[in-house]
């Protein structure tokens, strides 16, 4: 066919009046404010200055930075200078009085006042997998019952289903990383559902399939959309169909990235910007990340595998990846901030344990779940705090100890999120929370 | 290239003399060359073991660990280097410290001396990410430097691929050689021109099981007595990289050439797994040990005839052995190691062993 017999073709599908075309798809959808939402493309729904500026100014956002594998607090947020556990590296002061961070964390040392640390972490699981999933979703596994990944929870708390732009998505490069690679393997959303799980890109992972193929004009595509979506909806109402609401969540998500593909392309990203935060993987990823919720994702997780597991060489490895963080948070905290968008975005930053107070005799430091740290910052955190504390060698947890629903208790706080709610669930399910046990949040670290 | 499994021309005996602790982990260690001590790089200090005794002092410390010690029995003075980028002159008979330089910006990795006790080399470099997949950055600042053993005065300063974990010098102190994260060797002439490169992806493994990073590379170094050839050893890449389990490795370099060319490499079959991060030449210049950590294997110290290069004689000490070498004289052998360190302050996780060397020719 050529291409004015293809244009003939479209035209004789209907008059050819764009005005008609827009008509046709507002009958088959039923409302126009969904259809226009989502038949726009992305570029076009945010070059509307009023719209995005809305968007900034009501939604919350959360980054979570996750270190997988386990940074050494140690070489992080609690050195312990001249002690037996201390490793090689010293302690540098930060902006806030008293307070040190490892002499690798020169540029966090400045912003300290800026975020809020906390030293006392203590929780149960001791290895890879049954961290990650308990610091994930927030509490122990129950099954045959799967609680969703705060990433998850937080795109149903705080996305917009009919958004373009996906409300979950976790940018890791690595397609392997042991447990995590495992962990990854599994149901992320839990009892949500499928729509609330996130779409992976980053690195290897582009996200296929989604241009149109040239014989298609972005206006016949959204014709065959609405018409594939108003006879499933037909399909479902008439048949209570579980496996169509999935189809169609399915559809839903790929239509979406279609229209925001531009957002995963790295390339489009400003060279200064990427100067500032790469030349790593995690570096970029994160600054993709700052690109994705300023553009209206509720819930990034950026993650580059499991470079943290330092059982063997944990000086040799944390000496290259502390740099690249320390610098990484720097430079999105600052941006937030010169955006105006801290104040309605959480960053999280932490692993799934810590490290061991002595060195196994690899030049390792091993799991250690006994007391160990990590950093919030933005929405909802009261900046420059340091909430509890770990005895001189850092062994155990000698003030306030926090574990994983205290933690979680303290960032749905922080994002407007009631964390003893219910779970709206089915009748065959027991009551879960957000939170379970009353746990309650962090107040000293909390607005 | 020689990777013969034909029979050694040696069978060799070894048998512990001493076996002394001490408070926290051995990286490094020296020979005083009247055989009656030891000095030790430890992550608390440069110590003084009397190797009879058991006897110890801690002479000085680094601002960090001290990470290798040098003896010049020669003017009676040691060097250590340190993770504060440190090289400090000691004085064994005024027991003062003579001279600090300020080596490097980062850590020390390594340190070397010449057998003519002319020069001592030391080796330094940051890894930090240099691109995407977290090549490592070029270094700002030279990362192997050399300086006269006696007066401290640099004599050469070269610029390498950081992190550069391995450095040697030449028995005469004209040559020093290097091998870095990558996997690349280099030598270098006394005035600190390339004399010859070479690189290797033997060493090294790109993190794809576990992540975006680069582990493992060489971490020993030591040129060969009798025909100058570059001796390198480490661990092969790794199936899981945070266990560190690659091949135990040791390559050998011919570098009379811009190219250095690859004159021998381990048998896959006579290693285990770990890191290895010593080399030592017996002074006959016959064989050689490496050693280091056992990941999974028999043997954490092996003895390698050079000739052949095939293993035939081992020691397992069950701890992560972070140096060797013999005594003068090649009758014994020395070596520092860490264990794992304890909970309980008391427990003590540095060690040295002191083993007697004695070899017989094979019979035609």
């Amino acid at each position: 066919m050529t291409a004015s017999s293809q244009d003939d073709t479209q035209r004789n599908m209907t008059c050819g009046s764009p005005e008609h075309s827009v008509h046709r798809r507002l009958f088959l959808e039923g409302t126009v404010g969904v259809g226009a939402a989502s038949a726009a493309s992305f570029s076009g729904l945010f070059s509307v200055p009023a719209f995005a500026q809305q968007m900034n100014d009501k939604a919350k956002r959360c980054i979570l930075l996750w270190l997988c594998g386990a940074p050494s607090q140690f070489e992080t947020w609690d050195p312990k200078p001249g002690k037996r556990t201390s490793g090689p590296f010293g302690s540098i002061p930060s902006c806030l009085p008293g307070v040190h961070v490892s002499e690798l964390m020169p540029k966090c040392s400045t912003i300290l006042d800026k975020m809020s640390i906390i030293r006392s972490m203590s929780t149960k699981p001791s290895e890879h997998f049954q961290g990650i999933d308990t610091l994930t979703r927030g509490d122990a596994p129950r099954p045959p019952f799967q609680r969703p990944i705060l990433g998850s929870v937080l795109a149903q708390q705080l996305g917009q289903l009919d958004s373009p732009v996906p409300q979950f998505v976790l940018l890791d490069p690595c397609p392997e990383g042991n447990e995590f690679k495992s962990f990854k393997a599994g149901n992320w959303a839990g009892w949500l559902g499928a729509e609330y799980g996130p779409v992976r890109a980053g690195g290897e992972y582009s996200i296929p399939n989604i241009d149109l193929p040239e014989s298609l004009s972005e206006a016949d595509h959204s014709d065959r959309e609405a018409l594939r979506s108003f006879l499933s909806k037909k399909f479902a109402n008439d048949r209570k169909s579980a496996a169509a609401e999935s189809y169609n969540a399915a559809f839903e998500r790929v239509k979406g990235l279609m229209s925001c593909a531009p957002l995963f392309d790295m390339e489009k990203l400003p060279e200064e910007d990427r100067q500032r935060y790469g030349p790593g993987a995690f570096g970029l990823h994160t600054l993709q990340a700052r690109h994705l919720v300023e553009n209206g994702c509720p819930s990034v997780m950026v993650a580059n595998g499991m470079p943290w597991d330092c059982h063997v060489l944990n000086h040799e490895i944390h000496q290259m990846l502390v740099p690249e963080l320390d610098n990484v948070i720097f430079q999105l905290i600052g941006d937030l901030e010169d955006r105006g968008l801290l104040d309605s975005t959480l960053v999280i930053m932490m692993g799934e344990f810590g490290r061991t107070p002595f060195l196994n005799p690899a030049r390792g430091r091993d799991h250690y779940p006994t007391a160990w740290s990590m950093a919030l910052a933005g929405c909802g955190i009261k900046p420059g705090v340091v909430y509890g504390s770990t005895d001189n060698e850092g062994i155990e947890v000698s003030d306030e100890k926090v574990d994983q629903k205290r933690l979680f208790a303290t960032i749905f706080s922080a994002l407007g999120i009631d964390p003893h709610a219910e779970y709206e669930l089915p009748d065959n399910f027991p009551t879960f929370h957000h939170v379970e046990d009353d746990a309650e949040p962090i107040r000293e670290v909390l607005l | 290239m020689r990777t013969s499994v034909s029979e050694s021309h040696y069978t060799l005996k070894t048998e512990q003399l001493k076996r002394h602790s001490l408070p926290m982990a051995c990286l490094g260690v020296a020979f005083h060359s009247n055989g009656k001590f030891a000095f030790l790089a430890c992550m608390d200090g440069v110590y003084q073991v009397e190797i009879e005794s058991g006897a110890r002092q801690r002479l000085y410390e680094h601002d960090s660990y001290a990470s290798g010690v040098v003896c010049f029995a020669e003017f009676n003075q040691i060097v250590s280097a340190g993770y504060d980028g440190k090289l400090i002159w000691y004085d064994l008979g005024t027991r003062k410290i003579v001279r600090q330089i300020q080596a490097h910006t980062f850590w020390s990795w390594d340190l070397a001396r010449a057998a003519n006790a002319s020069v001592l080399v030391s080796s330094s470099g940051q890894y930090l990410a240099g691109g995407y997949r977290y090549e490592p950055k070029p270094s700002e600042v030279p990362s192997v430097v050399a300086y006269n053993a006696e007066s401290g005065e640099a004599i050469c300063r070269m610029d390498f691929l950081p992190p550069v974990q391995a450095v040697a010098a030449s028995a005469d102190g004209e040559s020093f050689g290097a091998g870095n994260l990558m996997g690349d060797v280099a030598v270098w002439n006394r005035t600190g021109e390339l004399q010859s490169s070479a690189s290797s992806n033997d060493f090294t493994a790109f993190g794809h099981i576990k992540s975006h990073c680069q582990v493992g590379g060489i971490y020993a170094a030591a040129f060969e007595p009798k025909s100058n050839d570059l001796f390198v050893a480490g661990m092969g890449p790794m199936r899981d990289p945070m266990a560190g389990n690659g091949k135990q490795r040791w390559h050998r370099y011919a570098w009379g050439e811009e190219n250095a060319k690859l004159a021998g490499k381990s048998n896959d079959k006579q290693v285990g797994e770990g890191l290895m991060e010593t080399l030592a030449f017996h002074p006959s210049g016959d064989y050689f040990v490496m050693a280091g950590r056992l990941r999974g294997g028999n043997w954490d110290v092996g003895f390698f005839d050079t000739a052949t290069g095939d293993l035939f004689h081992s020691l397992k000490v069950k701890r992560r052995v972070t140096q060797v070498e013999f005594s003068r004289d090649g009758t014994q052998l020395i070596l520092s190691a860490a264990g794992k360190q304890g909970r309980d302050p008391k427990k003590e996780f540095g060690l040295i062993e002191v083993y007697s060397v004695s070899r017989e020719a094979k019979s035609a």
